[in-house]
């Protein structure tokens, strides 16, 4: 009564239900199998905008790492976020800065760094010290509408 | 075995006791006080009209049902009190069986037969295809091992699930209504089947049937139910010849008597009258 | 008693009665309700042995797989292309109005990892796969095999219900991921085969944007418990399905209608307690 066939069949099943899982875990949801080695840096912020926790942390466009904690530094009343780098990108120099940046003009906000040119590297807890917060588009806005004509006078 | 002694039955010689039994599925009893014995190595037929209780009793010498009060002894052992394992290990030395044949419908015959010793024994596939033949041979359906059970007769598939009832060897094998549903010559076959198994095999057999030639040409010994509770019982010939007014109404067929032919109603004549 | 009085006068005696009667149904809904939660546990329980008993064999569960899991596929992949086609169309013409194709890929995941992969594969699951089972297991009932088994001292919940529980928790997660994965492909063909989104950035969006913790994962979680729900409702239903045709009947479209609201209730559940806020 029990035929090869059918386990042959249940067998094919499992499969491509697997084989499905793991197109949705590596090529949709770039799963990263094992636990990589990363460090943590983290940067102070006047103002982060929508930041999320998750964003990407990037430099040059390529993905370093992840945002993994936002909070509120209750001494200077700025926004304390924790990223998570990859440990293969372990040679930042110390005078690097972050920029909150969007991708896109309605996109999502992701932190950009750029590398500065020290030959001392940021080691796992330490701290960006150049940052720039986002562009928040009602300032740029409001800048451009009130203080054009009286630039033009002074 | 001592099975086939042709004196009444006494204590010893019974396979199946039960005392005082009382039980229901709602408030309302289907059996109150009821005692009756099962000889062994017999053929017990247990008669009555529908509805008295008579496959309920099947159900609760196999343990499915539990009495609200009395005992069920089975060669010794507390059927109403056997539970899990216990339970099981009763049910192994009866076969039962069932009114609609209950074969199971994903399964061809030979895997229907070879059910209970795949599920109860580690019987290598040899041997477990030696015992099916022998008990197909038994019911003479030898031939039809490959078919699916939706392609069997009424009668035939009732054979092989005789045959299935018998694969473990059991003690007992009780019928359910075997005779319902059936041409005269397949009915013969049943009639014929059920005697000579029980002889053959030394089985002890309770065949539960409404039909009173059947059930009096294949008994050794008759129980007629009724009321909740035994109505009569003796051999054939002593319940054909019975005073019992309820008796003598079931075996006559008798459409009105003391089972009275109107269901309990107010006087037609109130019935009818508008108002 | 100046008070009482005035009470009487404003709710007058048939409000009170229908109100008492109201209570009396509300009571009697609930005794009904505890003595099916009662029933529900005295099913639950021997399954759950059942289901442990019966790992020793696992021919059995792979039978029942072939029957619930494969015998789905077909249903769930074509359902699948289609309802990503759909989200692929409709997703375009939304974001094209904002500029904003790009996000195409990354909002056709999102939709099916998290909510239509599986949910719908679980409506789907229960229309297919659920009626069926309640059907062959009020069948079994009504025709005395799962009696005939319990004579032959085979225990129902171990040899009935118990592979095909297992089937039923093993291949929802399966085909929701089958029913994702062909959704995406429909949207893709949709967005960049018709619409000429860029392919690089359709699914590059999806990564950057799907993370497989939160979201596939999630939503893999989301359909195993689906898989329990549909199962074991489809299973109670045919095991105490009354024993005659209509009986049967019944109980299979009592299963379908359960197993889908119980779905889309425990979906919303499930929803605000793994995605809940933007953490």
């Amino acid at each position: 009564m029990f035929s090869k066939a059918l386990e042959f069949i249940v067998g094919l099943f499992v499969l491509l239900g697997l084989a499905a899982l793991a197109v949705l875990a590596i090529q949709v949801g770039n799963a990263t199998f094992g636990n990589t080695d990363s460090y943590d840096l983290t940067a102070n912020f006047e103002n982060i905008g929508g930041l999320n926790v998750r964003a990407p942390v990037s430099i040059g466009g390529v993905r370093i790492g992840r945002v993994t904690a936002i909070e509120l530094d209750t001494e200077l009343y700025s926004a304390r976020v924790t990223m998570t780098i990859e440990a293969t990108y372990s040679e930042l120099p110390i005078d690097t800065s972050a920029a909150i940046l969007t991708s896109g003009l309605l996109g999502a906000q992701f932190v950009g760094l750029l590398p500065g040119g020290d030959f001392e590297y940021l080691a796992d807890g330490d701290e960006i010290e150049l940052t720039q917060s986002t562009i928040q588009l009602e300032n740029l806005i409001g800048r451009f509408m009130f203080s054009g004509p009286e630039s033009d006078s002074e | 075995m001592n099975a086939r002694t042709t004196n009444n039955s006494s204590a010893e010689d019974a396979l199946i006791t039960i005392e005082n039994l009382e039980f229901g599925f709602s408030r309302e009893l289907i059996f109150k006080g009821m005692s009756l014995i099962i000889p062994r190595g017999k053929v017990t037929a247990i008669m009555g009209p529908s509805g008295c209780g008579k496959s309920t009793l099947l159900g609760l010498i196999g343990g499915r049902l539990k009495p609200k009060r009395g005992s069920i002894n089975f060669a010794g052992r507390r059927v109403d009190k056997a539970r899990g394992k216990n339970l099981y290990a009763l049910r192994r030395e009866m076969g039962m069986l069932f009114q609609n044949s209950a074969l199971l419908t994903d399964l061809d015959t030979f895997e229907n037969i070879a059910f209970p010793l795949r599920e109860q024994t580690a019987l290598p596939e040899e041997i477990i295809r030696i015992i099916v033949k022998m008990k197909l041979e038994l019911v003479g359906l030898r031939g039809a091992a490959e078919l699916q059970p939706a392609e069997l007769s009424g009668g035939m598939a009732r054979r092989v699930a005789l045959a299935r009832a018998i694969a473990l060897d059991p003690r007992l094998v009780m019928y359910d209504e075997p005779f319902v549903g059936l041409d005269p010559i397949s009915m013969g076959v049943i009639v014929k089947l059920i005697r000579e198994l029980n002889d053959a095999l030394s089985l002890t057999s309770v065949v539960v049937t409404h039909d009173v030639q059947e059930g009096l040409s294949i008994a050794d010994y008759v129980y007629i139910l009724g009321d909740q509770n035994v109505l009569g019982h003796g051999t054939a010939s002593e319940i054909q010849n019975s005073e019992d007014p309820m008796v003598r109404q079931f075996i006559q067929g008798l459409p009105d008597g003391p089972v009275p032919y109107q269901y309990p109603a107010n006087p037609y004549a109130d019935d009818l009258r508008h108002d | 008693m100046v008070r009482y009085r005035i009470s009487t006068r404003l709710i007058p005696m048939p409000m009170i009665y229908a109100m008492i009667r109201t209570i009396g149904e509300l009571g009697a809904r609930t005794v009904g309700m505890v003595r099916w939660a009662g029933k529900g546990a005295g099913f639950l329980l021997p399954s759950f042995l059942g289901m442990l008993a019966v790992l020793r064999r696992p021919r059995l569960i792979i039978q029942q797989l072939y029957s619930v899991g494969v015998l789905s596929m077909v249903i769930i992949v074509i359902a699948g292309f289609f309802v990503g086609m759909v989200l692929g169309l409709q997703g375009y013409i939304q974001l094209s109005a904002y500029k904003a194709e790009s996000a195409l890929g990354l909002g056709v995941a999102l939709t099916l990892s998290r909510e239509l992969g599986p949910v719908v594969t679980a409506l789907l699951f229960a229309g297919r796969a659920g009626s069926a089972l309640t059907a062959e297991i009020g069948l079994m009932r009504a025709t005395e095999q799962l009696a005939a088994m319990e004579m032959m001292a085979v225990n129902p919940y171990e040899r009935v219900i118990g592979p095909r529980f297992w089937a039923g928790i093993i291949s929802m997660p399966l085909l929701a991921a089958m029913f994702s994965v062909v959704g995406i492909y429909g949207s893709w063909l949709v967005g960049v085969g018709q619409f000429g989104i860029d392919h690089g950035i359709f699914w590059s969006t999806m990564e950057a944007g799907v993370d497989f913790g939160e979201d596939i994962l999630n939503g893999v979680v989301k359909s195993a418990i689906f898989g329990v729900v549909v199962t074991g409702i489809a299973l109670f239903e045919g095991y105490y399905a009354k024993p005659t045709s209509e009986g049967v009947s019944r109980a299979t479209t009592r299963t379908v209608v359960n197993s889908s609201l119980c779905i889309l209730a425990l979906d919303y559940l499930l929803t605000s307690l793994m995605f809940a806020g933007p953490a």
